[in-house]
């Protein structure tokens, strides 16, 4: 596995974890929280997403 | 010889019955702790109907005096969620049993990831005047070390030199690996706090109950 592949998915999987702790407290009932959850992982994940794409736009200018 | 066939008056159901009865107020035996059964038993002061007609629900033997729900001590909640990552939620009883479930998983496997990756908690320099100093290390030790156990470990093995649990910074995975642990003991810090915030609502409730 390469280097980048390996820090994608940490991406992925600690912004989930982190969803998860603090989204988990959030409703009363196991279905909201689980859609507390979910929709707080999508909009960190997009954020994430949309850092990288101002990141490679920076880059085509570098050098 | 004629034989007139009249309908049978409707007998009503168990259910309907039941309904029917006309509790008196002295329904409010069956609230929550607020009589024993057992002074039901000797008294024979239970609940009955208007027409005097006793009800035996609460009588018996087998009914037994729920337990009064307590709230946990904070100290405790905090020293123990500390400790064990997502204990202190299993403290609260029935109510927080899947979250600190999800917890103590959660926190514990991101931790053992980091550890896989050569991360973990490194002792940092505290006097500011020698070379190695760094404000950044030394929070980053501390949010480290709210993993509790698993932290304390680390530090153990980093100290002791044991080389299947200790960081290695020379790794180019160190980074990644501590970064895991560094999330592990950050949630921990959450899920100390929300434990603390239900025992304070259970204790809330227990109070406008009584």
């Amino acid at each position: 596995m390469t280097f980048g592949i390996l820090h994608l998915l940490s991406l992925v999987y600690l912004t989930g974890v982190v969803s998860l702790i603090l989204g988990m407290d959030e409703g009363e009932t196991p279905a909201q929280a689980g859609r507390h959850v979910l929709g707080c992982w999508t909009r960190i994940l997009l954020c994430f997403v949309g850092l990288g794409v101002v990141v490679y736009v920076f880059s085509l200018f570098a050098g | 010889m004629g034989l007139s066939l009249r309908p049978l008056p409707a007998q009503p159901r168990p259910r309907d019955r039941a309904k029917t009865l006309d509790i008196t107020p002295a329904q409010g035996y069956f609230q929550r702790g607020s009589v024993s059964s057992r002074h039901i038993r000797r008294t024979g002061n239970g609940p009955h109907t208007a027409n005097g007609r006793r009800l035996s629900v609460m009588t018996t033997k087998n009914a037994q005096p729920s337990p009064r729900p307590r709230p946990v001590s904070p100290f405790l909640l905090v020293a123990l969620g500390w400790l064990i990552p997502g204990s202190g939620f299993l403290l609260l009883g029935r109510k927080g049993r899947a979250r600190g479930l999800i917890a103590l998983l959660a926190i514990h496997l991101t931790f053992i990831v980091g550890v896989s990756l050569k991360g973990g908690v490194v002792w940092p320099v505290w006097a500011v005047r020698e070379a190695g100093f760094n404000l950044i290390n030394i929070l980053t030790f501390l949010v480290e070390m709210g993993a509790g156990w698993l932290a304390a470990l680390s530090l153990a093995a980093h100290a002791g030199a044991w080389a299947h649990f200790a960081p290695a910074p020379a790794n180019a995975y160190f980074e990644l690996g501590s970064l895991y642990c560094l999330t592990a003991g950050a949630l921990n810090y959450f899920v100390i706090r929300q434990s603390q915030e239900r025992n304070e609502k259970k204790a809330f409730e227990i109070l406008a109950k009584q």
